[in-house]
C-alpha cells in the first residue's frame, strides 16, 4: 500500500497585509480572492465611520459600506489596464471613499430623513457623575449639533464628515474630493463656523 | 499660535501644548472645541466592530457571485455576437424580400408568314389567294 505524498500549499494572507493597494488589485485581478478581502479589511472602519453619519441604523450602514467596496472594485476593474501594465500605484482609498461620500449622500436623500439612530452610549468623561439633567442636555445639543452637521452644504458636509468621522489628513481629503489642501482646510473652516452658528442659534452651545 | 491654527488641530485629535495654551485663554476656541465634540459621533460599539470583522468575508462572497455578470466581458460578449449574426441574417432575408424586381420582358416573335400546311381552313381563310379583280383579264 503506498502513501500519498503530503500536499504542500502556500496560504496567502501573511504577507499580503505589507503589499500595496496596487499589488493587491493586480493580484485579485490575476484570480487571488483574498487579495481583495485584504483591502476590505484595510479600509473598512474608515468607510463605515464615514457612512455611518449618513445612515439610519448600524446595519445600513454596514449595507453602504459594503455597496461603496463592490463599487470601487467595479470602477477598478474598468481602469485595471491602466495599473496592470505598469507599477503605477491604484489610488483604491480615495476611490472608495469618494463612493462612500456620494453614496451616503444620496443614501441620505432617498431616506428622506436626516436621523442618527445609534447614539446609545454617552460618549464623554466628566470628573463628577452628570445629573439626568446634564445627560438630557447634552444629549439634546448632540443630537441639535449633528443635524446641523446634515444641513451643511453638500462640500463642507463632505471634508466635515471625513475630517472628522474617517479622521483623515487634509491631504488626504483634497485627493478624496479633487481639491486642493488650501481649499479643504476653508471648507472644513466654514463648516465649523456654521455649525457654531446653528448651535448657538439653537441654543445647544449654550 | 492663530484661532485657525487651533481648529485645525482640535479637528485631528492631537492637540500640541500651544494649543492647549491658547485654547486654555480664548473663548472662540472653546466654543469651536465644544461644538466639535458635540458633532463627533460615538466610538464604535463593540457590535459595531464584531459586524465589521464579518465585512470582507460578505464582501468576497457578494464578488464571487456577481463576478460572472460584472467582470466576465467574454460571456457577454459572445453573447452579443452570436444576436448580432442572427440579426443580420433576418435583415438581410428581409432586405431580399423587399426588393424591387424589374417588370418581365415579353419578347414577341413577329410572324411573317404562315408555311404550316397542316392548317385548318379558318387558320389558312386569309392566306388563300383569290385572284382579285383587278387582276387579269376583266
Amino acid at each position: 500500500m503506498s502513501v500519498s505524498a503530503p500536499e504542500l500549499r502556500v496560504i496567502e494572507g501573511g504577507a499580503a497585509h505589507g503589499r500595496s493597494e496596487g499589488e493587491l488589485l493586480r493580484a485579485f485581478f490575476a484570480g487571488d480572492p483574498g487579495a481583495f478581502g485584504v483591502l476590505v479589511r484595510r479600509h473598512q472602519e474608515t468607510v463605515y465611520r464615514v457612512v455611518r453619519r449618513f445612515a439610519k441604523s448600524r446595519e445600513d450602514a454596514r449595507d453602504l459600506t459594503q455597496r461603496a467596496f463592490l463599487q470601487a472594485l467595479e470602477h477598478a476593474s474598468k481602469s485595471r489596464e491602466r495599473f496592470e501594465s505598469s507599477d503605477s500605484e491604484s489610488p483604491f482609498k480615495a476611490w472608495v471613499l469618494r463612493i462612500a461620500v456620494n453614496i451616503a449622500k444620496n443614501h441620505a436623500r432617498d431616506a428622506g430623513r436626516w436621523t442618527w439612530a445609534q447614539v446609545e452610549a454617552l460618549d464623554f468623561q466628566r470628573a463628577e457623575t452628570p445629573s439626568a439633567n446634564d445627560v438630557m442636555e447634552r444629549k439634546e445639543a448632540e443630537e441639535l449639533t449633528r443635524r446641523a452637521v446634515l444641513q451643511l452644504p453638500p462640500r463642507q458636509r463632505e471634508v466635515f464628515s471625513l475630517r472628522i468621522d474617517g479622521g483623515l489628513p487634509f491631504a488626504e481629503i483634497a485627493r478624496v474630493l479633487d481639491l486642493t489642501e488650501g481649499n479643504a482646510k476653508t471648507h472644513f473652516h466654514y463648516a465649523v463656523k456654521r455649525l457654531k452658528e446653528e448651535v448657538a442659534k439653537l441654543g445647544g452651545a449654550s | 499660535m492663530t484661532c485657525e491654527e487651533t481648529e485645525l488641530e482640535l479637528s485631528g485629535g492631537d492637540v500640541s501644548p500651544i494649543a492647549k495654551a491658547h485654547l486654555a485663554g480664548c473663548l472662540e476656541c472653546q466654543k469651536t472645541a465644544r461644538v466639535l465634540g458635540l458633532a463627533a459621533l460615538p466610538e464604535l460599539s463593540d457590535t459595531e466592530r464584531l459586524m465589521l470583522s464579518s465585512l470582507p468575508a460578505t464582501i468576497q462572497r457578494e464578488v464571487r457571485t456577481t463576478k460572472p455578470a460584472r467582470f466576465n466581458f467574454v460571456k457577454q460578449s459572445l453573447g452579443y455576437a452570436l444576436a448580432a449574426g442572427i440579426g443580420a441574417l433576418i435583415a438581410s432575408a428581409v432586405i431580399l424580400k423587399l426588393r424591387p424586381v424589374d417588370p418581365p420582358v415579353v419578347q414577341v416573335k413577329e410572324i411573317s408568314a404562315v408555311s404550316d400546311s397542316n392548317l385548318s381552313d379558318d387558320e389558312v381563310f386569309f392566306d388563300v389567294g383569290w385572284p382579285s379583280p383587278t387582276e387579269g383579264d376583266l
